[in-house]
């Protein structure tokens, strides 16, 4: 009789491919924004189910409450509010199929070929792990990622904020980009 | 609520490969939204998806190697760099809206081909 | 044919040198100065540079050959007047050499000096005459050259000399008939000349090689005989003329054996076969003793010729049946005069000098050289004999019904030139060169009286702007006298030297003439017929020389002439330097017959005079003398007096018919309607012109229709369709070329351009796209990856 694991796993699984594809072909973009929120909070959930509890709040906080929160405010603002319509045609399946296909099956080739090692996974908590692996061994590309965070920020603000000689445009302003908050890896 | 999945049994039916494949899959619905769809943030959202896939694959492999950390520092790293993509990526399609007044990626192109 | 009998004969002393390439070289630096100088200051001193030059260098000449004449040739003894100039030889072939040489012998001697003062008398008229013409460079030139070339005609010592100056002679003969080259007939004249020349010269070439080849030549030539060339010793020399006859003289005398065209040495190889007789010892070329009858390594020229034959006809008679047809075409005798009477389109200095005194004469200088090689063959002679009567005849006629004064003297010429190769045929070539010599200037005097005459005709004449010849017509003519006073005189004598009457100098070469012929025994054909024919000749030639003179010197002249009297602008110092040489020429017809020719008959001696005395040692031994000096000067007295006879009586009948031509016009008119078949025949030469058209012309034309037929039907088919199938040809090429060639070119481009825009696809500025591509790259690198590494 299968357990509770499988269940919540191939429910979790189910809610990421459906919003998934919901994504790919969904002719609705908002509709394909929610969905994603769907795929990544059900990938939240497979990292808590895979006990990177850490891992999944950061996916919480970040992917579902920052980015797809940015991801929404793109799709409003750059679509007409009263068409509903909002136009999500896809193109170019005839080049796309063949290719996507194609990648999908060495994937899968890939994995079901290579002799995976079957070890018994240890459920432990480990953000206190994370967070020494963080300040020990991974110190520098924390930094460095702190630094990208900075520059991503400088950049988006730069790319975004409104040309001198704009004319007739849309008074939008730079769009505030709300980041998540610098400090990642916080405190114990 | 962590303690209470880690006193549950191990995992023995759900492998490595579901995981694997599970990813595979996302990656692929990643890729494909890419591939094919017109909206310049519905492309994002496709790569947003791929790169869920990489992290989804991280956090398993490293759950399923004894003791290993890695994964789950790879998997925070790619969270964030996420973000700091995902907001560089739109304010580019803000920008391109202000010029092209569409993100429709057929439309933004002034190449002949 | 049988052994011809010699009466003897002696061998050809060698020659001193003399400087005689001087006699070429005035006329031709005359030539050259002429043309350059006279053309370079034509508009300076009236153009008179050429004429100036062209008499000088004519002075010159005839200086020079009177100094040669008088230092050389007269002191020098009766037998050695031979002087030889070798200048360079040409080739040489086997066993024959083969050199460009001169020689002055007795023969050369007279007519050098005929050409040269003649040639001066009238290069001298010619310089007054061609007054304001433009074309006196030219002019002058050409004369020059005409005379350069004659005496290089008379002074070749072998036959290829000879050839080299007969060819210019016609050229000059042509550029000079031609030289008012607008007109048409002057151009079609000297074309017809020139061609008609041509087949006599065909023939002369074609005689020339035979006798070659008779003389062994061709084993000469190859080599394999060459040793049979040489010298032969004979043991006694040279045979002279003594009391007894001819005698040898002691001493040896070495004689080259072995074909040459050299005429000197020809001679003596062809009287080889009385070596015998006069002691031929040892052949050095076997060391045997010879014996002519047996021995076959030595074969005398004589004897080679007489034993070939060609066809059924003996060889040596199609030989000089050749040569004697080169000689007429260029005297003018039958079958090659026609061209003669249509030569007189050039101006009348020309007719003078190269149609009446010296070209027209180098046929018969041709045949009197080669005598010895005619006296070998009777039919040769015989040939010769009628066709000079005959000629004489047509001439005669001919010149009796003509209209056009110039074309009166023209078929004279041409009778006259009959009467010479009469004397060659009856074995009097001494006699033949005289009648050259007197015939000279009486018809000099005739043709440049006629200059003078026709001047003044077209002077006074209208219409004759449109039609020069009209100035020439005898009805224009008469009542001159007045006018030309001098002149009818000059002219009087000079007719009176062609009719032969007595004491003019056609009398006494005529006479000559007609007492050789009679004393002939060596001819095929009667020699009373011949005679008969030639007495019909000197009636007509008499009648017809008087007819001009009392045409155009008395009776009424014509209605429409403007008035006899001279206009007296036309006097000038021109006109009387002209008249002034024809008198002179005429005092020379006159003169000359009594001092060159004395009759043996009337100074009581056997041997000859003067000229022929002169001329002796060129044919002496050729001819055998089989008539005793009695019955020679009977015959003589008689051909005398018959000759005067019949001259007096065409004097008569021309005066009776003449005189006053209008009151005889009617019947004159009568008689011409009553014989206007004969009349129509005279006047064209018996249809010479006809006949030529039908043998030569129609022929000819045919046969060019056939080939322009075959060009068109078959050449030019074939040319077209190669040129259709070249089309054709490129017609595929085009069609491969746009297809085959452009498609591919074009295809390739295309290609590149489509590959470019296929291409271009991929920069489509879509980011699905790029997406795409990098998934495609990954995953192929993978799948190699894969491959590789497996």
């Amino acid at each position: 009789m299968p357990g509770v694991e499988t269940f919540v796993f191939y429910g979790l699984a189910a809610l990421i491919v459906a919003g998934a594809a919901g994504v790919a072909f969904s002719r609705n973009i908002l509709h394909a924004a929610f969905l994603l929120l769907l795929t990544l909070s059900g990938t939240a959930g497979l990292y808590f189910f895979l006990g990177a509890d850490f891992v999944g709040v950061a996916q919480i906080l970040i992917y579902v409450g920052g980015i797809l929160v940015l991801l929404l405010f793109a799709v409003l603002l750059t679509n007409r509010i009263g068409d509903v319509r909002m136009s999500n045609r896809n193109v170019g399946y005839g080049s796309a199929i063949p290719v996507t296909l194609l990648v999908a099956a060495f994937l899968v080739t890939a994995m079901a070929m290579a002799a995976w090692p079957h070890t018994t996974p240890v459920a432990a908590p480990t953000t206190a792990r994370l967070g020494d692996a963080f300040l020990r061994e991974y110190l520098l590309p924390f930094e460095l990622v702190s630094l990208v965070l900075l520059m991503a920020l400088v950049g988006a603000m730069v790319v975004a904020r409104r040309a001198v000689r704009d004319r007739g445009d849309a008074d939008e302003g730079a769009l505030p980009v709300a980041p998540a908050s610098s400090s990642v890896g916080g405190s114990p | 609520m962590t303690a209470a999945l880690a006193a549950a049994p191990a995992l023995a039916s759900i492998g490595l490969g579901h995981f694997l494949v599970l990813s595979a899959v996302m990656f692929t619905l990643g890729l494909i939204t890419a591939a094919t769809r017109r909206s310049a943030v519905a492309i994002l959202m496709g790569v947003e998806l791929i790169l869920n896939a990489a992290a989804l694959n991280f956090v398993a492999f490293s759950h399923f190697s004894r003791g290993a950390i890695t994964g789950q520092v790879f998997a925070v790293f790619v969270v964030v760099l996420a973000a700091a993509e995902a907001t560089v990526a739109l304010a580019i399609v803000l920008a391109v809206f202000r010029g092209f007044r569409t993100v429709d990626v057929t439309d933004v192109s002034t190449l002949k081909g | 044919m049988g052994s011809i009998p010699y009466s003897g004969g002696w061998l050809t002393p060698p020659g001193i040198d003399a400087p005689l390439v001087w006699l070429l070289l005035f006329p031709l630096l005359g030539a050259l100065a002429t043309a350059v100088l006279g053309s370079l200051s034509a508009r300076r001193f009236s153009g008179r540079v050429a004429p100036a030059l062209a008499v000088a260098a004519m002075l010159a000449t005839l200086a020079t050959a009177l100094v040669i004449f008088f230092t050389d040739v007269l002191p020098a003894g009766e037998r050695e007047r031979i002087f030889r100039q070798p200048l360079f030889p040409l080739f040489a072939m086997g066993g024959i050499r083969v050199s460009f040489g001169l020689v002055m012998d007795p023969l050369s001697t007279v007519m050098v000096l005929l050409v040269t003062a003649l040639g001066t008398l009238i290069h001298l008229y010619a310089a007054f005459y061609m007054e304001g013409d433009q074309g006196r460079p030219r002019f002058f030139a050409f004369l020059n050259l005409f005379v350069f070339s004659m005496l290089l005609l008379v002074l070749a010592d072998g036959f290829v000399p000879l050839f080299f100056g007969w060819e210019a002679v016609g050229a000059c003969s042509y550029f000079l008939i031609g030289f008012w080259y607008r007109r048409a007939a002057a151009a079609d004249a000297a074309t017809k000349a020139f061609v008609v020349n041509r087949v006599g010269d065909a023939a002369l070439l074609v005689g020339i090689s035979m006798l070659l080849w008779g003389m062994g030549g061709v084993e000469m030539m190859t080599g394999s005989a060459a040793g049979q060339l040489g010298t032969v010793l004979t043991r006694t020399g040279p045979m002279v003329e003594t009391g007894e006859g001819l005698q040898p003289t002691p001493g040896r005398q070495k004689v080259p054996v072995g074909p040459t065209l050299d005429f000197h040495e020809l001679r003596d190889q062809l009287r080889l076969e009385m070596l015998p007789r006069a002691g031929v010892t040892t052949n050095p070329i076997s060391g045997a003793t010879v014996d002519a009858a047996h021995d076959v390594h030595f074969r005398p020229g004589a004897y080679l010729l007489n034993r070939k034959r060609v066809g059924h006809m003996p060889f040596l008679f199609v030989v000089c049946a050749l040569l004697l047809l080169g000689a007429a075409g260029k005297s003018a005798q039958l079958p090659l005069f026609a061209w003669l009477p249509d030569a007189m389109a050039g101006p009348t200095p020309v007719s003078a000098l190269i149609h009446a005194a010296t070209l027209v004469t180098a046929g018969v200088y041709l045949l009197a050289r080669l005598s010895f090689l005619f006296a070998l063959s009777q039919g040769a002679l015989t040939l010769v004999a009628v066709i000079g009567t005959l000629t004489a005849l047509v001439g005669a006629t001919a010149a009796l019904v003509q209209n056009d004064l110039k074309r009166v003297l023209a078929y004279s010429t041409v009778s006259q030139l009959g009467y010479m190769f009469v004397a060659l045929g009856a074995g009097a070539a001494g006699a033949g060169v005289f009648h050259v010599v007197t015939h000279g200037f009486f018809k000099a005097c005739l043709f440049l009286a006629a200059g003078l005459i026709v001047h003044v005709v077209a002077a006074t004449t209208p219409g004759v702007e449109e039609r020069p010849d009209l100035a020439q017509d005898l009805r224009q003519m008469g009542g001159l006298a007045p006018a030309l006073p001098a002149t009818r005189w000059a002219y009087f004598a000079a007719c009176a030297a062609l009719a032969g009457l007595p004491f003019a100098s056609g009398f006494f070469s005529k006479d000559l003439i007609l007492t050789a012929l009679a004393t002939c025994d060596r001819l095929s054909i009667s020699t009373p017929l011949l005679l008969a024919a030639l007495g019909v000749t000197s009636f007509l030639t008499s009648l017809y020389a008087f007819r001009s003179y009392y045409l155009i010197f008395f009776g009424r002249p014509p209605r429409d002439r403007a008035h006899a009297a001279h206009p007296a602008g036309h006097r000038g110092s021109g006109e009387a330097v002209m008249t002034a040489v024809v008198v002179l020429l005429a005092l020379g017809a006159i003169a000359v017959g009594p001092l060159l020719g004395w009759p043996g008959n009337w100074s009581g001696s056997h041997g000859e005079s003067g000229l022929l005395r002169f001329l002796g040692p060129m044919f002496q031994g050729d001819w055998p003398r089989r008539d005793t000096p009695q019955t020679s000067a009977a015959v003589e007295w008689g051909m005398q007096l018959g000759g005067a006879l019949v001259a007096f009586l065409g004097w008569a009948v021309a005066r009776a018919l003449y005189r006053d031509a209008e009151a005889t016009a009617p019947a004159r008119r009568r008689l011409a309607e009553r014989y206007a078949f004969v009349e129509r025949l005279f006047a064209t030469g018996w249809q010479a012109d006809r006949a030529y058209h039908l043998l030569a012309v129609a022929p000819v034309r045919a046969l060019s229709r056939a080939a322009v037929w075959l060009d068109r039907a078959l050449v030019d088919r074939a040319v077209n369709a190669v040129a259709a199938l070249g089309l054709r040809l490129g017609w595929l090429a085009g069609l491969f070329d746009k297809h085959a060639v452009d498609g591919v070119v074009g295809g390739v481009s295309e290609a590149a351009l489509a590959a470019g825009r296929r291409g271009a696809r991929l920069q489509n500025g879509r980011i699905n796209s790029y997406v795409l591509g990098i998934a495609a790259g990954i995953a192929a690198l993978v799948v190699l990856a894969y491959f590789l590494g497996s």
